[in-house]
This record gives structure tokens, C-alpha cells and sequence, in this order.
């Protein structure tokens, strides 16, 4: 089986990957801005870099240049500092910075005029280098052709770059950090009402409470509140278990003192009418109380079934076992009427009460439903001989007390009471329009 | 008539096999599913009495086959399980009645004869063909409302023929009706036994229920009076 990760580790997992994929794009892109955003003010540098040098240059009458000792920009006199000035004559060096060290790479050829720029970062250039040619008057229609160029080192560049990007993985880092431990609390937070229900039914486990209580989220309380059914309907099966064994062992014990006492008697012939008698009675005992025990009774979570496929099977089957009678069974039941009943004891109800119709029948048997209120009804009919009035309250009686029902006498009737009444319904015995018995078995839901 | 009985319990087959055969029936019992179903296909059956819970193969699963089979004769379902969803699946597999165990054997012995008698189109104990009279309850058969005592053998054979009034059946069929399957089998005895039921139905040679059919067997003439 595939291992199962807890919601708490899921929701982590899926936050923490998202915070990477997120942290990990605005990186690049901040990289990116800040990458452009410098280069564009180094460039803005060296123009201003190159108008300055032109501003501080100078040619005399014979055409001759002559530059100050010092520049005003303390990197330009500063051998190694990074920042070098040059100015040509028709590819030759006429004056160089007291920074240059080593030969600024050759330029592209530039027209008059026009300011090149070179701001590649790659191993054949490492100088960013702006480049200005003009033709500079120096007499009347006497002129010169001049190229000022100035170069920045990439390394001061790639330096400062480098400088941001550790910047910037620190703190998106720390950010990530503080971001996942605030997930952590919010995550602990809000799954905590889900640790509460995993305590509570454990606390229920230990015997320690009995249900969940009834403070949970609104998202919860459908959850809970089934479960908390489902814990009572347990609890019901388990007090039937425990009546029906005790009842067993109550109503056993009537019919093993009657053949002790027979045996005692020692007359054999008596002993073996009463054993058989009382083994009878014991066997009907048995069969009952196991009934009682197994019946499912009403479920939180029961799915409605569909009631006329069962009621069919049982009458085909009926119609069987009273193939010689000439009985005609009809279901007077829709085929979409559903009812949240555990099968096996709907099956256990209809099969008494329709086997009951049928061995009293002349010749008809008619089930239907009757729903009204908060009740849902079989009916069951014959045309038999029916229960007279007097006779009602007795059957009923003895189908409630079946404990101490003797032979053949209502164990039916009282299982069918004892499933009614796990549904919080009731039998109801009346008089067929068909002119015998009508059995009214209600269930405690609507139909 | 032949019963068949499929119950893994011995004492209890032993001791049902011992009371059917005492009402005259043929019994072939079998302790589990594959015995009762070598059986079935052996010899002519007309009543299976199979137990639910058999080992390997189940009771259920012994009717199915016995029914992909072809077999068509009553089947009544012994089981320990009384729930109405056990009984309803028992029949639905092809059985045609249950009984819940323990039971009454007299129980037992009256569904039996119900389902032996509703096979053979019959839907009262009493069968009646004109002046004969065959109550299966009391085992007592009249004619012209006289009684007719007849032996365990004689009865059997001649309820034998009622229940297949009309039909021809052969010396061998009615040998296995009358036989378990390790007896010793005289083809005379049948001719014997015949000889004398006709003697005591029929001593004036008035009604003339046996016909003999020559190179094929026996055939119940009279007609039935109901279903």
C-alpha cells in the first residue's frame, strides 16, 4: 500500500515548494532588474566620464594637446584603480591616464560625432569603454580628429553584482525561513481541531468520555456528529448483545430445571415428553435471542436500499415453499421506494410477516406501503381468517415477551417487534379489507 | 421413491437414513457434495434432502450443480442457519423448501412427502384414481372404499405408480425404487411383487390398474381424479 503522508506534512511539503519556486523566481528577476538598472547607469558614467575628458583637453595653435597633470576624478590619477582615460589621433595614443596600465582593447571604428559604446561583459572585452570621436578646430579651417575614450575595469562591475546577489539570497533566504515557521503556526493552528477529534475518540477508546463534544469548526461538526452516531449506534448493538445473552441465559435456565426436576422424578416416559418439549422450547429460545442480537436497527450512515427487489426475492421464494396452496402474493410497492434499513433485517422482518400471511391465506396475499408523518409502513394482508380483536393485544404481548414465549408461539412476531423497534417503529394489527389479518409494520423514519 | 440425502453429520444421516428407509423409502446418503452428486447422476432420484453447510463443496453449490445438471426432482434444504436471507438464497439456488435445524423428524418426513407428491402434479395427501384410494399420510390404501392391507414393498410400489400414473416404467427404474444401490437385485422380484398387488387391488380382475407393456415395463391405467 502507498504510504499515506499526514495532512500536516502534505500541506507543508506543497507550501514550502511553492515558497521555493516563488522566492527562486523573484531572484532571478530582481537579479535581472538590478542587472539592467547598473548597466545603464554605468554607461550614463562613462558618457559623462568622456565630456568631462573633453572638457579639460585642449589643443594649442599647432594642433598639439595638452592635458592638466591631474584629473579632477582621483581614479583616473590612481595607477590600478579600474577607471582609465585615453585620447587618439588616427590610432595612436597622443595622451593616457596616469591609471592605464595596461592597452585599452581596439574599438570598433566609430563615424564622427558618435559615441560607441562597448558594455559586453565577455573574455574578449573585460573593460566596459565608451568612445567619442570628434574633429576638434584648433585654427582657422584647421582641424583634427580626435578619439577620447574612457574604459571602467568589469571587475569593479561584477564585483558590485556579485555583492547584490548575496544580498539578495540572504535575506529571499530569510524571508523563506520566517515565511515557513509562520506556515508551521498557521498549519498547527488550523489542523489543530483535527488533533482535538484524534484525542477525543481516543479518550473515548480509554473509556474516559462517552461522546465528542459538540464545539467543533462548522466544517467538523458533520464529521463529529456522525461519529458520534455511529458510537451510540455501537453502543446500542453492544447493550443488545448483552440483553439478548443475558436473556438467553435467563430463559434457558426455566426449561433445564423442568427436565432436572423430571429426571429426579425418574420416570422415563415423562422425561422423555418433557425433554422433548423443553428441547423444543430451548432451540426456539436460542433461535430468537440470536435474531435479537444480530438485528442492525437504525444507522447514521445507512444507505437507503431499494425495498421492492427484496420483498420480491422473499415472495418467489414463498411462492415456492407454498407452491400447492394457490396462493396469489402481489407487491403493491413502486420500484424507487427506498428506505435506510439494514437488508438482512428487512429481510428478517418481511420473511415473517409474509410467511406469516401465507400460511394463513385462502387464497391472496397483498403487501403495499403506507407512509405518512415520520413513519414508513409495510403492509401485509390476507384474506385468511384474521385476528379478532380480543385476540390482538395478546399476540402483540406475546411477540414482546418472547423470552418467555413457549413452542411455537410468536417467536416470529417477536423479532419482528424487537427489529421495529431498533428503527423506533411498531406493529400494528388490524383487519384486512381483504377480510383476514393486516400486519402494519411501521420504522421510525419518513418515507 | 428414491431419496437422496447429502449430510456431512453422521450420526444424523445415519439416523434419518434409518427412518426413510423405514417408511419404505430408498435412501442414498452421502457425507459431502461430490458422494451426492455421483449419486444423482447414477441413479434415478426424486427427492434430494441436502444439508446447507457441507464440507468442500457447499449445499449450495450441490443444488447449482445438481440443476446445471438437468436434475428437475424436489430438492428440501436442511440448514442451521435461520435467517430469512440464508432461506431466500437456499431457494433461490433451486431448492424448493427449507427446514431449520434441529428439527422434527416428523417435520422432515411430511415436507418430504409434500414435495414428492407436488412433483407428481398431486396437491392433496390423498390420491384418488377412481376406485382407488391412497391416503400418503396414513400410508392406507382403499378400494371401492374397502381397505387393502399391503406390505412396506407393496405400498411403496404402488404409490410408486400412482404418483407416475400414465407413465411407462421399466422393470429396472422400479427395481431402484424398491432397492438401495448394494442389494442384491432378482429381475423376478419385481414381476412377483406386481403379481401380487394386482391380486389385492384388483381380485376380481374388474379394474385392471397395472398394464404390462410388453419389452418395456409397467404402466398405471387409472386415471386421476384431481390435479
Amino acid at each position: 500500500m502507498a504510504q499515506q503522508y499526514s495532512i500536516r506534512w502534505r500541506l507543508l511539503l506543497s507550501a514550502a515548494l511553492m515558497l521555493v519556486v516563488f522566492m527562486g523566481v523573484t531572484g532571478w528577476a530582481l537579479d535581472r532588474a538590478y542587472q539592467h538598472s547598473e548597466r545603464i547607469s554605468l554607461n550614463e558614467r562613462l558618457e559623462t566620464r568622456v565630456y568631462a575628458l573633453m572638457a579639460v583637453a585642449d589643443l594649442d595653435k599647432r594642433g598639439q594637446l595638452s592635458m592638466p597633470e591631474r584629473l579632477t576624478d582621483e581614479r583616473f590619477n590612481l595607477p590600478g584603480s579600474g577607471l582609465v582615460a585615453q585620447i587618439n589621433a588616427d590610432s595612436e595614443a597622443l595622451w593616457q591616464s596616469a591609471s592605464l596600465m595596461k592597452d585599452i582593447p581596439q574599438l570598433p571604428e566609430s563615424s564622427l560625432g558618435e559615441l560607441v559604446i562597448v558594455d559586453q561583459a565577455n573574455s574578449a572585452h573585460d573593460w566596459f569603454v565608451a568612445s567619442f570621436r570628434v574633429a576638434w578646430e584648433y585654427a582657422a579651417n584647421q582641424s583634427r580628429q580626435l578619439d577620447f575614450v574612457v574604459a571602467e575595469d568589469q571587475v569593479f562591475y561584477a564585483q558590485k553584482v556579485a555583492n547584490f546577489r548575496w544580498q539578495l539570497v540572504l535575506w529571499l533566504g530569510i524571508a523563506t525561513g520566517v515565511l515557513l515557521v509562520l506556515l508551521l503556526m498557521m498549519l498547527h493552528w488550523a489542523l489543530k481541531p483535527l488533533n482535538r477529534v484524534a484525542v477525543d475518540i481516543a479518550q473515548i477508546e480509554s473509556g474516559v468520555s462517552n461522546v465528542l463534544e459538540e464545539d467543533y469548526p462548522k466544517e467538523l461538526l458533520p464529521l463529529t456528529k456522525n461519529i458520534n452516531g455511529m458510537i451510540a449506534q455501537a453502543r446500542q448493538q453492544q447493550e443488545r448483545y448483552r440483553n439478548a445473552l443475558a436473556d438467553l441465559a435467563h430463559s434457558l435456565k426455566t426449561p433445564l430445571a423442568v427436565m432436572q426436576s423430571s429426571i429426579q422424578e425418574g420416570d422415563e416416559q415423562k422425561l422423555i415428553k418433557v425433554a422433548d418439549e423443553q428441547t423444543r422450547r430451548m432451540r426456539e429460545t436460542v433461535d430468537y435471542h440470536l435474531q435479537r442480537a444480530s438485528t442492525a436497527g437504525r444507522g447514521v450512515l445507512r444507505k437507503p436500499i431499494k425495498i421492492r427487489p427484496q420483498l420480491e426475492r422473499l415472495a418467489e421464494s414463498l411462492n415456492k415453499v407454498y407452491a400447492g396452496q394457490q396462493i396469489q402474493l402481489s407487491i403493491d410497492i413502486s420500484d424507487e421506494q427506498a428506505w435506510p434499513i439494514d437488508s438482512g433485517d428487512l429481510f428478517e422482518l418481511a420473511g415473517n410477516l409474509m410467511d406469516n400471511a401465507m400460511k394463513w391465506a385462502g387464497s391472496q396475499v397483498k403487501v403495499s406501503v403506507n407512509s405518512k408523518d415520520n413513519f414508513s409502513c409495510l403492509v401485509f394482508e390476507d384474506d385468511g381468517s384474521g385476528v379478532s380483536e380480543s385476540d390482538i393485544e395478546k399476540v402483540l404481548a406475546r411477540g414482546g415477551r418472547s423470552d418467555e414465549t413457549v413452542p411455537g408461539q410468536g417467536i416470529g412476531l417477536a423479532v419482528v417487534q424487537d427489529i421495529l423497534a431498533a428503527y423506533d417503529g411498531k406493529l400494528k394489527i388490524k383487519r384486512s379489507e381483504l377480510g383476514g389479518a393486516k400486519f402494519v409494520a411501521c420504522f421510525g423514519f419518513g418515507g | 421413491m428414491r431419496i437422496l440425502l447429502i449430510e456431512d453429520e453422521q450420526a444424523l444421516r445415519e439416523q434419518l437414513q434409518s427412518q426413510l428407509s423405514t417408511e419404505g423409502y430408498v435412501v442414498d446418503a452421502a457425507a459431502d457434495g461430490e458422494e451426492g452428486l455421483y449419486f444423482a447422476r447414477e441413479y434415478p432420484c426424486d427427492l434430494a434432502i441436502v444439508d446447507l453447510g457441507l464440507p468442500d463443496m457447499s449445499g449450495m453449490e450441490v443444488i447449482q450443480q445438481l440443476r446445471k445438471e438437468g436434475c428437475s426432482f424436489p430438492v428440501l434444504i436442511l440448514t442451521a442457519m435461520g435467517r430469512w436471507q440464508d432461506k431466500v438464497e437456499g431457494l433461490e439456488a433451486g431448492a424448493d423448501d427449507y427446514l431449520v435445524k434441529p428439527f422434527q423428524y416428523e417435520e422432515l418426513l411430511a415436507r418430504s412427502r409434500a414435495l414428492l407428491r407436488r412433483a407428481s402434479g398431486w396437491t392433496q395427501s390423498t390420491l384418488s384414481c377412481g376406485p382407488l384410494k391412497l391416503d400418503l399420510n396414513r400410508q392406507e390404501v382403499t378400494v371401492n372404499g374397502q381397505p387393502v392391507e399391503l406390505t412396506a414393498f407393496e405400498y411403496k410400489l404402488l404409490e410408486y405408480f400412482v404418483m407416475h400414473a400414465g407413465e411407462v416404467l421399466s422393470k429396472a427404474r422400479l427395481t431402484d425404487q424398491l432397492y438401495a444401490q448394494d442389494f442384491e437385485r432378482d429381475s423376478n422380484t419385481i414381476e412377483v411383487f406386481i403379481g401380487r398387488l394386482r391380486k389385492k387391488i384388483d381380485p376380481d380382475g374388474n379394474i385392471e390398474p397395472i398394464q404390462t407393456i410388453r419389452g418395456r415395463g409397467y404402466k398405471f391405467m387409472l386415471a386421476r381424479d384431481e390435479g
